[in-house]
């Protein structure tokens, strides 16, 4: 361990001492944000994993939706027939701060009407059920695999907001375990250790005046001696 | 107000079209960044990447550098036509870096 060399008096002891509180605090501190992290990123990886498993089968129902209505028509076809039409799709992005880990959140906007589901706002997103082209020139089948994707459409979203948080979190537990560990096995050993050795040199020093203390009043007391053994004499 | 984008090969994405989603088709890995690039600068919520498209190592690295940012979330979907389960490895990856144990296993 590099080691830090700090002058042994009391200023440095009480700062140290200091530190020391503080980093025990502050690693106590973030242990308990680590778990609670983990707990929380556990939960949400469990679902998404659910989720996302379940977007996928669908996803890959409505691909196969699609290449069914490709195949039934001509490619130029179906490309025009979903080239016009809508409006982009826009989503309202707000913020959610689950323990300073801050992610979006993604919600389609709403008409206004107070008693409106989040089906009523999926609908007005999506243009309310009817489909962006005309009957005659398409096949069934596109609209079948259009409906399949709107039926997905809500997982998606909902994929999409826990997957990116899951993995927010995710770094914000490694970064917070780093921080852990590096309190636990560097900064308080490190501490620990300067304190113990301001308090052996201090110890030692204390020592060592004790020792010139008595060395000092010995040697008055032998001069005193001498001095009253001089008195007798000449008397 | 953000839009949404898919980016991937045509077949799989263009029914996307009709949700109002942003198409962008695409083939070679640069075309992907140039794509991503350019849904990043328009502040897109969520950008839909198929599977395939994430193997490039160029892309995974974009990827896994974007999610330093709020949004857009990068998120990958199955394509229409090979099977790969990038999608379900990122998160498996994630929880083993978070853990430090591969936690997953039991969900395929």
């Amino acid at each position: 361990m590099a080691k830090r060399r700090v002058n042994p008096n009391r200023m440095e002891l009480l700062k140290l001492k200091d530190q020391l509180r503080t980093a025990r605090r502050g690693h106590k501190l973030l242990k308990d944000k680590r778990d609670e992290l983990m707990r929380l990123f556990l939960d949400l990886v469990r679902t998404t994993a659910d989720l996302r498993i379940r977007v996928e089968d669908l996803l890959d129902k409505a691909n196969q939706e699609m290449v069914l209505a490709r195949a039934t028509m001509q490619a130029a076809v179906v490309e025009s027939a979903l080239l016009t039409g809508l409006p982009p799709l826009q989503l309202e992005v707000s913020e959610v701060n689950t323990m300073s880990v801050i992610s979006p959140v993604f919600k389609l906007p709403s008409a206004g009407n107070e008693d409106e589901t989040d089906a009523d706002a999926v609908k007005l997103a999506l243009g309310s059920g009817d489909l962006p082209y005309g009957m005659t020139s398409v096949s069934g089948e596109l609209d079948q695999a259009i409906d399949a994707l709107r039926e997905v459409f809500p997982l998606l979203l909902e994929l999409a907001e826990k997957e990116n948080q899951a993995m927010l979190m995710a770094m914000e537990i490694e970064r917070t375990r780093r921080r852990v560990n590096s309190l636990e096995y560097v900064l308080i050993p490190e501490l620990l250790e300067l304190i113990a050795s301001i308090t052996m040199k201090m110890e030692e020093n204390e020592r060592g005046n004790l020792t010139r203390l008595m060395k000092v009043k010995d040697m008055i007391v032998e001069a005193r001696l001498e001095q009253k053994k001089q008195a007798k004499l000449q008397f | 107000m953000h839009k949404v984008g898919v980016i991937g090969d045509l077949d799989s994405i263009i029914g996307y079209r009709a949700l109002g989603m942003t198409v962008k088709p695409v083939t070679k890995p640069d075309e992907v960044l140039d794509a991503l690039q350019l849904m990043v600068d328009e502040e897109y919520a969520i950008v839909f990447l198929t599977e395939p498209l994430a193997i490039d190592s160029s892309v995974q690295s974009f990827i896994e550098e974007r999610r330093q940012h709020r949004i857009p979330a990068i998120i990958l979907i199955p394509s229409a036509k090979e099977k790969t389960n990038i999608g379900k490895e990122q998160l498996r990856g994630a929880v083993r870096k978070a853990t430090g144990i591969d936690l997953l296993g039991d969900i395929r």
